[in-house]
């Protein structure tokens, strides 16, 4: 960063010096030379990159965190998979809730950002663990992308903005959402080592901010059919349940 | 090299053929202005939200340079000069 900084003013002290010199001496060339030195010292000095940390890391921080939720899932003896929720009243980012069994039931009007338990509920079924808006950071950089808010914007504009930020930010190389009947399929390839383990449950945060973001874009409850590891990257079905109205 | 460096590598090789290929200032500052918009444009995906933030003063700049280079030119054909 420093080295940008130091070679952008020197460019841009040079370029000046030059340009000066070739207006004084009616030279086009040197002027135009000296423009452009000046115009590239901007360019270097706007042109910030990004900080960046090493792959490896970002595995190593997010090895512990995915083992944790893992044994969480195991633990409670979880049965449901994932539930992705759009944004309504109680949920203004959204949520990801794991219900603890197979068959259930949603009860979103006793869901908020502060549960994370749900079991104050007359029916067993609608019992689950509340995540709350995972992977919400990475919608937030969707919606920053996509100049706008993405609820209600279609599951076509969720691929592609999707697939932009995470291609952007070496997450991902490729998102591709296919509408079948009731179903979506999301296919995702990130390019940080990828363990398919529970991921039904609790999904990494780059596959859960593509759902949480498919959710908010369809206005629709989404849940987890299917997470399998293939070729072209891990491919995730998703089931739709309707709007959030059906389960109030 | 990220996609930024090549972004940066493309412009600047631009620019510099510009500045060497004209031999008048406000064809090379157009061009210039040309370069910067496609360069901008082309890598928008691969550029933040801060980054583009700050390149918007100098295409602005750019595009006053270009409406004075245009509007001198107009002048210059309506009052009959070269």
């Amino acid at each position: 960063m420093k080295a940008r900084g130091a070679s952008g003013l020197t460019l841009m002290i040079t370029g000046l010096a030059l340009a000066i010199y070739g207006f004084m001496n009616v030279k086009t060339t040197l002027t135009n030379l000296g423009i452009a030195g000046v115009f590239l010292g901007l360019v270097v000095l706007t042109f910030k990159s990004s900080d960046y940390v090493k792959k490896e890391s970002v595995q190593a921080i997010m090895e512990p965190y995915r083992r944790i939720f893992s044994t969480f899932a195991d633990n409670l003896y979880l049965e449901g998979n994932a539930v992705f929720i759009p944004p309504y009243e109680n949920l203004p980012r959204g949520g990801l809730f794991v219900p603890l069994h197979d068959k259930f039931e949603l009860d979103l009007a006793r869901l908020d950002e502060g549960t994370v338990f749900l079991t104050d509920v007359p029916n067993d079924r609608a019992m689950g663990l509340f995540l709350g808006p995972f992977g919400d950071p990475l919608v937030e950089k969707f919606e920053e992308h996509f100049e706008g808010p993405l609820d209600g914007a279609g599951s076509g504009a969720v691929e592609s903005v999707a697939g932009s930020v995470l291609r952007y930010l070496e997450l991902a190389n490729r998102v591709y959402i296919e509408e079948k009947d009731r179903r979506f399929r999301v296919i995702i390839r990130p390019t940080i080592e990828c363990k398919s383990e529970n991921c039904e449950k609790i999904p990494c945060p780059i596959c859960a901010s593509v759902l949480l973001a498919l959710a908010k874009g369809t206005n629709q409850v989404l849940a987890v059919e299917s997470v399998e590891e293939k070729d072209y990257g891990i491919e995730v079905t998703v089931r739709k349940l309707g709007g959030v109205e059906k389960w109030m | 090299m990220d996609v930024e460096d090549y972004m940066l590598l493309f412009l600047s090789a631009w620019v510099l053929i510009s500045a060497l290929a004209t031999s008048s200032v406000s064809v090379f500052l157009t061009l210039t202005l040309i370069g910067l918009l496609i360069t901008v444009e082309v890598g928008s995906l691969f550029l933040s939200r801060e980054q583009k933030e700050s390149l918007k003063p100098l295409i602005e700049l750019m595009i006053v340079v270009f409406a004075i280079v245009v509007m001198e030119r107009v002048y210059s054909i309506l009052s009959g000069g070269r």
